[in-house]
Parts: C-alpha cells; structure tokens; sequence
C-alpha cells in the first residue's frame, strides 16, 4: 500500500490545486457556454410511392420478416403521385425547379434523371458514400450517370440515381426457328434481313420478320437510330437532328425500315394492328413474327401466357427456350449496339438536404439501399423477371439459379460487349413531335425526309398550344 | 548572505488578510471573465435568433414564390404570350399578377420574365409592384413590356433551367441582397415551367417575386436594442453584485482574521516583552502570559504551555544560579582564609601583615569558622530594620584573612543608619561583592572598604579595589547579567549584588578608579516609615 506522508499530500495539493482548478474553470465555461442542442425531431424520410417497390417490400417485411424491412412504413412516408398528373406532365419539375424538400428521395425515369441531374436538382450519391456505381452492373451505371462540374473545373461523370433493375428494349428472336435453320442472332440490319429472307420463305407460320411498337415508336426508333450513328439532341437536350450527320443516319434508318415494308416489317395496313395494346406480344406470342422489338421485362408476359397456353395450347410458344434475345441491331460497320433504356432509378432531391436537415442524407442512404438491396433485386429477378442492377445480385441469382430466364437476358442482351444502354430525350416535346412525323412514314404516309423536316420545323417554332 | 537571521516584516494577520483580498480578487476576476463570455454567448444566441428569422422569412419567401409559380405553371396563356400590343392573353396574366400582389401584403412584387429575348436582348416581362415605400410612386397597375436585364441578374436569369456551370446562389445572394429599386424587398427567382398535356413541363421563363422584409427590419431593429439593453443589464448586475460582494468579502475577512489571529498575537505580544524583561517584572510577565486566552486553539494553548513550562524553569535555574554562585563565593573565601591558616606561607604573611605569633591562631579560626557560619546560614527570613555594621564588620575579616600578604586593606566604618531589608540577602550582597573585589587585587594592590551614611537618607558602602586599570565597558557588564549566546562571566557577584539591592530599592554602581582601580558604590535607602512589621516582600 502507498502511504503519503502528510507534507507530501500538502505539497502534492500545492501544486495540482491550480491546474484543477483551472481544468474547473474550463469546464465549467465549456459547458456553459456550448451552442444548444438541437430539438428532436421524428425525421420521416418522404419518398415517391411506387407499387412494385411496395410489393416486394411488404414480401420482405411481412413473409421473409428481415430484421432492416421492419416498419418500413413508420420511417419513410409515400408520396402517391395521382396517374393524371405523373403520366401527362412531369410533376417532378415543378417541385425540384421551384427548389422544395418534398418529395426528398424520387424514382425518376432515366430521361428525367438526365435532366434533373445536369441542372443540379439530384445529390450527387458517390461523394457522399450513398452508392458506389462500382457495385453497378456496368451498363447501368453509365446510364445514371451525368456529367458534373466538379471542383476541380474538369467535368465528371457522377452518379445521380440507383436502379433496382435493369430495363431497356432488345430485340425478341425465335431460337428455335433460327436454331432449325442453323442460324445465328443478326448483329446487322442486313444480317436481320438475311435471316428473315431464309427462315420466313420456309415457316408459314410466319407472318412478319421483324414487329416493333406502333404507339411510343420513337422509344424503339431510338436505339436503331443511334446504331446507325444518328442523334437526336444535343448534349444539353436540344434538338440536333437537323445537322448533316444525323440527318444521313435519321434519314437511313428511316429508309432502311420502310424497305423492309411488307416483306419484313408490316406493311400500313397490319400496322394498325400494333398499335393496340398488347398487340405485339401476342403476335410473337401466337408465333406470327420472328424477331420483335420490345422491352426485356416481357419475358415476364411470356412465362406467363406460356402457362396460360399450355392448359390450352393453340399453336402459340409453349416453351420460353423457343425465345431468344440479343441487342437490337446496328447498321453494318457500326461498333455498338443500343437500347433504349427504360429503368427508373431513386435519386435524392438535392433541396431536401441543408445543414439543417443533414438527417435527411443519412434516412435517404438508408432507404436506397433498402430498395437496392441484393434481397431486393433477388427477389425481383425471382417473381417478375427483373434483371438485378447490383453485380452481387447478379451473381447470386446466377450461382443459385434462381432464374435462368434473367440471367440470359443479361448476358445475351445487356452483357454483350458491344452493348450501350443509353436514355431518350428527356424532352417530351422532342419525343411526341418525332412520334408524330416519324410513325408516318412507316404508315406510307409521308417520305422520310418530309417527316423529319417537318418535325424539325415544329421543334424549332415557338411550341403551340 | 545565506544563512543570515532576516526577521519577519508581516504578521500572521497582515498576511491573512492579504492572502484573502487575493483570493476574492481572483474570484472576482473569474466571475468577470464571464462577462466576455456572457456576452459572446449573449451574441450568439441573439445572431442565432436573427439568423433563424431571416432563414424562416427566406423560408417563407420561397414558399410563397413556390406556390405561385406551382399557380403561373397551370396558366397555359403564358405559352402565348408574345411582344407588342396588349391583347386577352396579356390581360389575363396581368390581372392575375395584379390580383396576387394587392390582394397578398407579403408580396411586393411580381415580374414573370420570358426566357426568349430579341436581338437586344430584351425580354418580354409583365410585372407589377405596390412599392409601398413613402418615396417611391404607386405604379398605375401591372405593364407589358421588354425589359433589358443587367449584371449580375441577368446572368442568373441566363442559368436558370441551363446547365451553365455557374455559382447560382451567388448570384441569387447578389441580386437579392441591397436595396432595389422597386423598394427593399427579399427577391427569389424561380424557373416557370407550364405544365402541357402529353408533354410535361414546359420552360417558360422565370418567375421574380418581391417579398415584403419591413415586418424583419423592424423586428432586428428591436433585437438590436433588446441586445444592447441585455448586455448593460447584465453588465451593471455583475458589477453591483461585485461590488457588494466586496465589501462583504472585506468586512468579513478582517473580523474573521482579527479573531483568528488575536489569541497569537496576544501570545507573540506577550513573549516579545520578555526581551526588555527587567528581574523585578519577571513575575509580572508569568501573570501576563497565564493570562493570554487561547480561544480554543490549540496551537496557541502549546506555545503557551511550554512558555510557561520554560518561564518557570527559568525561575528556578536563577535560584539554583544565584544559591551555587553564593555556595562558590564562600568556598572560595574559606579555601583563601584556610590556606593563609595552614602552615608555610600563610604564617610568614601573617607574621608580616599583623606580627601574631602560631599560638594566637585558634581564636582567629573561631572567629573566621563563626563569620562563615554566618554567612552559610540560610538568606531567607523576614524583612526588618537591622543594623549592616555587623555585617559589614564580619564580611571585611573573612575577606581581609585570604588576601595576599603584600596587599593593603583598609576598613572605615562610620555609625551607619538602620536599613529595612533581609539581613541575609544584604550580607550575601556585601560579601559577594567583597569576594569579588579581593578575587580581582593584585599581590601587591590595596582593597578598601568606606561605609557611612548618605546626606539623603540611608547609607553608602563603597568597596574599592586598587592596583589594576578596569575600563568603563567592563564595569558596566559586571552589573549585568550574561545575555546572548557565548557570553560567559567568570564571576556573577557584582550582578548578584546588584539584583539584591535593586530588589532593596537601593542600588549598586561599578566605575573605575583613577589611576588604576575598580570602585563598587552601594547605596541603600532609609527604611520607609510604616514599615515596622518584619514581613518579605512577596
């Protein structure tokens, strides 16, 4: 035991008092004096309502009860955004522009993710560690990405907003077809219309070569026109499509389709057949086309009529492996293939998060990765078909099998190497008035080039009403 | 130099007092260091309130410039509005921003500004104010027309709705910052999209609405005077109570300190005396320390007891002093009267100095053995009036039989007055004194003794010892005691006798006798009447 002689102690009060008491002091005024705490608040994340979200999330809560999906509902409020408006405007907008915090976490169309992220309305999610774009598939990563100035002054591509899934349009073969004849997928137009020309002299059955959507055609036109090396807008969303270059490639494929009118493509009067809905899947459904254009979520719509079917088959597919997919084709020489991509991905509203509300980064990391998670996108790729947007989803769903559907879908399709993902105009405008003009050429209506002036000429007068 | 006696120059007192004003002062410096911090924080929370007002009216404008925007977005007029004379469309958008500015006190404002421009770079803007400033005149009513926009305005309105890479909250901060002159007002620009059906959000142009600040102004104005207020407020309350607390602290302290430090000072007071202490008041001193109150502590009841313990014993080493110097006096004057009395030498000198014979000495023994006798028996006895002549007479033979033959010695004794004292001490005074003198005689020097009475009552002895030269300093310090450390004197009896006859209200003086001798006076005053009683003085 340590004693302490009675001078010792004196002399060790002597000499430790004035520090302790100037440690007293300090903290004293440091207490005192620090800024006040700030009121508690609930912090309820709010979030643009979407029913396929809700679906799986309510599976992971309610039936799978994982732990992070427990009362969900409690700490992210859904904003339900009435069809009327979502559909015909672009609500969105208006909310961002006029620089409100609600709805504080979006899920916006790859389009709108462009727009929104180049006029600054989206937090940038890698810097502030909300998602890596490494932990991406590759294509999509790109197409969420937009171009930044950084604090540098060079400019960056920066990612802006989180998939849960990848979607774009591709293009629908018959593997069987084209297996009996010894054929591969055409990566070509040419090659397409070689093949059409072979099997469709030799299979009754067939009524079309190639079939692709009568109404939003522009969403299917756009990948063929940018494999033909043509743009639309310019980089800031303009229109640009009057400039030689992509005027030639507008006007080639242009041409190049309605030259595949009727043999390939169906000639003005089977066309009006496709502009009913559900009209092209059932067509390719029932067997009446080789090769179809259309949205990679389809394989979906045809697993399930394929079961539908084979209670009571009627000469359509009875099996998904008489399907094949590949990339929409390019003209001859062109080094990429396209699709239109049709992903929505969550992004954060940038005015929701001030220094007095950095809560808001945190619940909104917390909510983006709740509705990207690998569980997330397993279980989606699992019931309907949606190919993961995270490589370890990805690689889940391979390693387990979950679903092989998905994974050819991916790596005959959005894997390939020379596979771009890319988005449409953001502009509506620009979308409905090429829409317009274009789908008439298929019609017979017009000749390329009338339709693409007249469009041009619209998108450069004031817009009327 | 190390080692050197400094005395203390501050008592306990002093410095107790002392060490308390320091230690209020430090306080009272800490309790004044808050001010600073008071009023930092003071700032602070009333910046942050002034802050947060501005924030919330900021907040409040954008609510405001959002609703209405979320309003212009549904006017699907706005796509046909152009330059040049006014027409329905122009009027609806007119009237509409006429109705949202006079009907809403929180709006100053409104101009809704095309994005397109002419070659001029001129836009078309409908706007109105109610420029409610005394200075400024009502504008008549909303107006068309095409504005051309500068600075730093006119770069925020060329990066609304464009991916310019450009610092818009600067500018925004710019041009809403300062007065303008439509009046002062918090400006905020909105993009004015116009919702189309089937083709979303169209761009129109920007929206610039005026928000009314008056109400803020005001309101800062009066925190900045709440501020100041607070701040001198607080500044006197610290001071007063400061101040007050001072005068407490002080108060207190002194009486506190005096009480403390009184029974100590009482003690040191006392003690010091013993420094100029005289004999005669060496009791007196005793009372004085017996009497000093300790007050309960106990520091001052040790020192005290050990005063008192170390009085006491010095008492008592006196005595023992005195009775073991007297004891040595006599033991010196038998061993000086037997050594004459024995054989050899003492005979010769006697033959020489008086001429008797060996057989006459054994009566001359009885005398000298009587005398001493006298001398041994105990001093203590009552005070009386006695005649000192005896004395005096039995004093000189005991002394006279030890001096060296080759001395002289002469006794003159006239008929001297009764004295009132105790015989025995003043014949121990006499014969300490008479000791003394014949320890200091040469061989060959001369010991006289003259007693008589004195013309002013009482009586005067004088013993002189001649044959050797005494300095007045060493005259002086026979009478006194050894003081200090290392003093040491051979022979206490003059200081002995002196304390005697001071204790006898007479007095004994030492000076040097011209040409070479010591001479003791020693007086005795007349017994003081009344005093017919034998009783000591206590």
């Amino acid at each position: 035991m340590l004693w302490i002689s009675k001078p010792e102690k004196a002399s060790m009060i002597r000499k430790y008092f004035p520090a302790l008491a100037g440690l007293l002091v300090t903290l004293a005024l440091l207490g005192g004096c620090g800024a006040p705490p700030e009121p508690a608040s609930s912090h309820i994340l709010t979030y643009t309502y979407d029913n396929d979200t809700r679906k799986l999330i309510q599976i992971l809560e309610k039936q799978l009860q994982l732990s992070e999906y427990q009362d969900f509902n409690r700490r992210y409020k859904g904003l339900i955004i009435p069809q009327s408006l979502l559909l015909r405007f672009e609500p969105f907008v208006l909310a961002l522009s006029t620089e409100s915090k609600i709805p504080a976490v979006l899920l916006l169309d790859a389009p709108w993710v462009q727009r929104y992220g180049v006029a600054g309305w989206l937090y940038e999610l890698e810097t502030a560690r909300f998602f890596s774009p490494k932990a991406l598939a590759p294509p999509i990563a790109e197409a969420f990405s937009v171009t930044l100035p950084q604090a540098t002054g060079a400019a960056d591509k920066r990612l802006v907003a989180v998939p849960p899934y990848i979607k774009g349009n591709i293009l629908f073969y018959r593997k069987d077809l084209l297996k009996k004849h010894g054929v591969t997928a055409p990566r070509t137009w040419d090659e397409l219309r070689a093949v059409c020309r072979k099997i469709m002299s030799r299979e009754p059955g067939l009524k079309y070569g190639l079939i692709l959507h009568m109404t939003n055609f522009v969403n299917d036109f756009y990948p063929i026109l940018w494999g033909y090396g043509g743009e639309v807008v310019d980089a800031e969303g303009r229109p640009a499509f009057g400039e030689p270059q992509n005027w030639e490639a507008c006007k080639a494929a242009l041409e190049d389709l309605k030259s595949m009118q009727p043999d390939i493509i169906p000639g003005p009067e089977q066309l009006k057949l496709f502009t009913k809905n559900e009209s092209l899947r059932q067509s390719f459904f029932q067997g009446e086309a080789l090769f179809m254009i259309n949205w990679n979520t389809r394989t979906y719509n045809f697993r399930q009529l394929i079961k539908q079917c084979l209670a009571s088959p009627n000469g359509c597919l009875t099996d998904f492996n008489q399907i094949g997919v590949a990339p929409i084709p390019c003209k001859q020489g062109h080094p990429y293939r396209y699709s239109n991509i049709g992903s929505f991905g969550w992004g954060v509203n940038r005015f929701s998060v001030g220094p007095d509300r950095l809560w808001v980064i945190n619940r909104a990391r917390e909510f983006i990765q709740l509705v990207t998670h690998k569980r997330f996108q397993v279980l989606n790729a699992e019931m309907y078909d949606h190919v993961p947007s995270l490589r370890d989803a990805l690689e889940e769903v391979k390693k387990q099998n979950l679903n092989p559907v998905v994974m050819q879908v991916y790596d005959q399709a959005f894997a390939e190497e020379d596979m771009r993902l890319r988005s449409r105009p953001y502009s509506r405008r620009v979308n409905n008035v090429l829409e317009k003009h274009l789908v008439r050429v298929l019609f017979r209506e017009i000749q390329p080039e009338e339709a693409l002036l007249a469009a041009l000429k619209e998108l450069q007068s004031p817009g009327p009403i | 130099m190390p080692g050197e006696f400094t005395p203390p120059r501050h008592s306990l007192r002093s410095r107790l007092l002392l060490l308390s004003g320091a230690t209020f002062l430090l306080c009272a410096g800490v309790i004044i260091l808050f001010f600073p911090l008071l009023n930092v924080t003071l700032q602070n929370l009333l910046e942050r309130s002034v802050t947060k007002m501005r924030e919330t009216k900021e907040t409040e404008a954008l609510t405001i410039a959002r609703l209405l925007v979320l309003e212009f977005s549904q006017m699907r007029e706005l796509m046909e509005a152009r330059p040049g004379e006014e027409d329905k469309v122009d009027q609806r958008i007119m009237n509409l921003i006429w109705q949202k500015v006079t009907f809403n006190e929180v709006i100053e404002g409104i101009e809704l500004i095309q994005d397109r421009s002419d070659l001029l770079g001129r836009r078309l803007t409908y706007l109105f104010y109610r420029r409610e400033a005394p200075d400024l005149e009502p504008m008549s009513g909303p107006q068309k027309l095409l504005k051309q926009f500068h600075g730093a305005e006119r770069k925020l309105l060329e990066a609304i709705n464009s991916p310019e890479t450009i610092d818009k909250e600067k500018l925004e901060v710019a041009v809403n910052l300062g007065p303008k002159d439509e009046g002062q007002m918090l400006l905020r620009y909105l993009p004015v999209h116009v919702l189309v059906p089937e083709e979303g959000a169209i761009f129109w142009g920007v929206a610039k609405i005026g928000i009314d600040l008056s109400g803020l102004t005001a309101l800062q104005a009066l925190q900045d005077e709440e501020q100041e207020y607070l701040r001198t407020a607080i500044w006197l309350e610290i001071i007063l109570s400061l101040f007050i607390s001072g005068i407490l602290a002080v108060s207190l302290l002194y009486l506190w300190a005096r009480s403390l430090t009184e029974p100590l000072r009482t003690l040191s007071a006392t003690a010091r005396d013993f420094k100029s202490l005289k004999s005669t008041e060496y009791d007196l001193w005793l009372d004085n320390l017996r009497r000093v109150d300790p007050r309960g502590q106990i520091e001052v009841t040790e020192l005290k007891e050990t005063l008192l313990r170390l009085g006491k014993g010095i008492h008592r080493l006196g005595e023992r002093l005195f009775a073991t110097e007297y004891q040595a006096c006599l033991s010196r004057i038998l061993a000086r009267g037997l050594d004459v009395l024995s054989d050899g030498g003492t005979a010769a000198s006697g033959e020489k100095a008086e001429g008797r014979t060996r057989a006459e000495f054994p009566p001359e023994l009885q005398t000298e053995l009587a005398d001493w006798q006298h001398f041994v028996s105990d001093p203590e006895g009552e005070w009386q009036t006695f005649d000192l002549t005896p004395i005096l007479q039995r004093a000189w033979r005991l002394v006279k039989l030890g001096l060296p033959a080759q001395a002289a010695a002469r006794l003159d004794l006239d008929p001297l007055p009764q004295v009132w004292g105790s015989p025995g001490y003043l014949a121990q005074a006499v014969l300490l004194l008479l000791d003394y003198a014949a320890g200091v005689l040469p061989p060959e020097g001369e010991l006289t003794c003259r007693a008589g009475p004195r013309a002013a009552g009482g009586l005067q002895v004088m013993i002189a010892v001649w044959g050797r030269k005494f300095s007045p300093q060493e005259c002086d310090a026979l009478l006194q005691p050894p003081k200090g450390e290392g003093q040491f004197a051979e022979n206490l009896g003059p200081a002995l006798a002196a304390a005697i006859m001071h204790w006898h209200k007479g007095e004994l003086s030492a000076r040097p006798e011209e040409p070479q001798g010591l001479g003791f006076t020693l007086t005795l005053p007349p017994p003081p009447t009344g005093h017919e009683d034998s009783s000591s003085p206590d």
